[in-house]
């Protein structure tokens, strides 16, 4: 039911594959393409594994997940009062195990430290999602991947490479793929690719 | 209301009435100890599972040969004509539990038996022979209410502490409450169960009793996870005040939990640490799951369930839905050819976003069988056209237009999701 393709991997840096770890995504406001992105990484996942999505503001719409190829069923929806608290219940997830999802804007070096050692210890895959520009001044290198992904005119995903660990920044292309009526599955095709 | 209907038992040995009285709630819910002889039952409602009130008596009878008892309206009076047997009205005054000192006195003025006590004026009785007589007289009739401490079954999984001196150190409650867990859990994996609701009651030496509420989203018996839990919540919830003389950790709720098997080899990965944490860390509000709802109103096509409840399978939308709702809808002015077309530009904000592409509309009306008719607002000014529309940078939203052109009043923009 749903199928949905995850990022064809061939084209990506091999950093990538690393398995437990953080990835922080990054979206102009008033976009929701780093949501999209992280609901494509996660269908590649193992179908048992549980995905929280925890915000302060929680604005998630599961049937649009639904619709971008994610199963709602997996999902598991939190409210945290603030920004820390956010932070702090995507930690309590990723080291139980469980694929997590957090939005929030403040995110302090001290804290994605600590996300990234829990992603490790749970052996989990979890994705901090900001509105904020591609360059901050507490950019942190505990995050195995930052990505800046804004929206492309024609119904492409712009994926600019900010960061990872052993690869240089390189700007991909996506295709966002969307039949209509469900023949085939929402996937990104990776159209060119630069840097 | 139906009248009360109430069984007195009287033992010619009584044994232990707590313990008979808990054994009778196998007849009714309701039953208390009535010393020193006895146990009254309260069968309202519940005779006729047992043939009758008649039946009842039998069923009683042939389990305690011996025993003698009665069903009347109230109380006093089954316990009256339990004791003395025959009608109430014909019976010694010493039926009604009197005194012996005011029997005696009533004696001396010719009052052998209820129905001479009821035939005295009340007033003159409560002045010369004290309040006794008119109200056990007044209870047995049903003018005045009699209370009956009914039992209650003892919580079966409670583990309670006692300490000789307060304990209040932060380490000393720790403790506790570590040693508290692993008796309950050892307990609890006997009977091959988990709790679901766990509380940990504080008994303070001033009476207080602050107490710590645990959920759970799949039933434990983890005593590890369970004193951590409990330990977080301490420092924030229990205030220890001059001290604490017991501790009591009882679960409210238990459900079958199959023992596992710890090996080595094939561990199933296993999510209800993390799920028990988190519905404790921000409440059973804060953390759901989604189910689909039966409904096309974009926002009720999902509706939010507790964590504990299983997941329902989706299926995917026919249309396309934004990954981002906006609740509510934000209005935004928009400029569209009429009548049906998708708008050119729409202003959200302050910032226009010129529209490149757009598909639509889905057009989706509200389901009017379920709401009584407003002739101030007819239907069509409730439908909505939905857009998919694409701007100039490619960001891409979800709008609709809510009312027709040709309606009543002008049609209204607004800003509904944002898609990834």
């Amino acid at each position: 039911m749903f199928q949905a393709s995850p990022i064809p991997s061939a084209s990506l840096p091999p950093v990538l594959h690393v398995d437990p770890a953080v990835h922080e995504l990054r979206a102009p406001g008033r976009t929701a393409g780093h949501i999209g992105f992280a609901v494509r990484w996660l269908t590649a996942l193992a179908p048992a594994v549980p995905v929280l999505w925890v915000s302060a503001a929680p604005d998630w719409y599961p049937p649009g997940l639904a619709w971008a190829g994610l199963d709602p069923a997996r999902c598991l929806f939190a409210q945290a009062e603030t920004d820390a608290a956010c932070l702090g219940t995507l930690e309590v997830a990723l080291r139980g195990g469980m694929a997590g999802v957090a939005a929030c804007n403040i995110v302090s070096r001290l804290a994605a430290r600590r996300l990234a050692l829990a992603a490790k210890n749970g052996g989990a895959i979890g994705f901090l999602l900001r509105h904020a520009p591609a360059f901050t001044p507490e950019d942190s290198t505990a995050f195995a991947t930052r990505w800046m992904i804004s929206p492309a005119p024609g119904g492409m995903v712009q994926a600019d490479l900010l960061y990872a660990k052993g690869a240089q920044p390189q700007t991909y292309l996506f295709d966002i793929r969307e039949e209509q009526h469900g023949a085939t599955p929402p996937a990104l095709t990776v159209l060119s690719r630069t840097g | 209301m139906a009248p009360r209907r109430l069984l007195s038992l009287c033992l010619a040995e009584p044994d232990d009435l707590a313990a008979l009285a808990l054994w009778c709630q196998c007849f009714t819910p309701l039953t208390a100890p009535d010393p020193p002889d006895g146990v009254i039952l309260d069968i309202t409602g519940c005779a006729h599972l047992f043939g009758g009130e008649a039946g009842l008596m039998a069923v009683l009878m042939a389990r305690m040969p011996g025993a003698r008892m009665a069903i009347a309206d109230t109380a006093a009076a089954a316990w009256g004509v339990a004791r003395y047997g025959g009608a109430l009205m014909e019976l010694p005054v010493a039926a009604l539990r009197l005194p012996p000192e005011t029997i005696a006195k009533l004696r001396k003025i010719g009052v052998r038996t209820v129905g001479q006590l009821a035939r005295l004026p009340r007033a003159g009785l409560v002045a010369g022979y004290g309040k006794a007589p008119a109200l056990r007289l007044a209870q047995a009739l049903g003018e005045a209410p009699e209370i009956i401490r009914f039992m209650s079954a003892p919580p079966e999984w409670r583990e309670l502490e006692h300490y000789v001196e307060p304990i209040f150190a932060p380490a000393q409650l720790q403790e506790a409450l570590a040693r508290l867990a692993a008796k309950l859990c050892v307990r609890l994996e006997d009977a091959t169960l988990g709790a679901t609701a766990l509380t940990a009651q504080f008994y303070r030496i001033d009476h207080a009793v602050p107490h710590i509420a645990l959920g759970f989203a799949l039933p434990c018996r983890d005593e590890w996870q369970i004193a951590k839990l409990l330990r977080e919540r301490l420092a924030q919830d229990i205030d220890p005040g001059f001290g604490i003389e017991s501790i009591a950790l009882e679960a409210s709720a238990v459900e079958a939990l199959a023992p596992v098997q710890r090996d080595m080899a094939s561990k199933t990965p296993d999510y209800e640490k993390p799920l028990n944490t988190l519905l404790n860390r921000l409440g059973s509000a804060n953390f759901w799951r989604s189910v689909p709802q039966d409904s096309y109103i974009p926002e009720y096509a999902a509706k939010r369930v507790p964590v504990s409840q299983q997941p329902v399978p989706w299926i995917k939308p026919h249309h396309p839905r934004p990954v981002r709702l906006l609740t509510p809808p934000v209005p935004i002015t928009a400029i569209a050819p009429v009548p049906d077309d998708p708008p050119v530009q729409f202003t959200w904000e302050g910032r226009v976003h010129r529209i490149r592409h757009a598909t639509g509309p889905e057009r989706i009306a509200r389901d009017w069988w379920a709401h009584p008719c407003d002739p101030t607002r007819p239907e069509a000014e409730k439908i909505r056209d939905y857009y998919v529309v694409e701007d100039a940078q490619g960001g891409r939203f979800w709008l609709f237009r809510a009312g027709l052109h040709e309606g009543i009043s002008a049609p209204r923009w607004y800003l509904h999701g944002v898609f990834a």
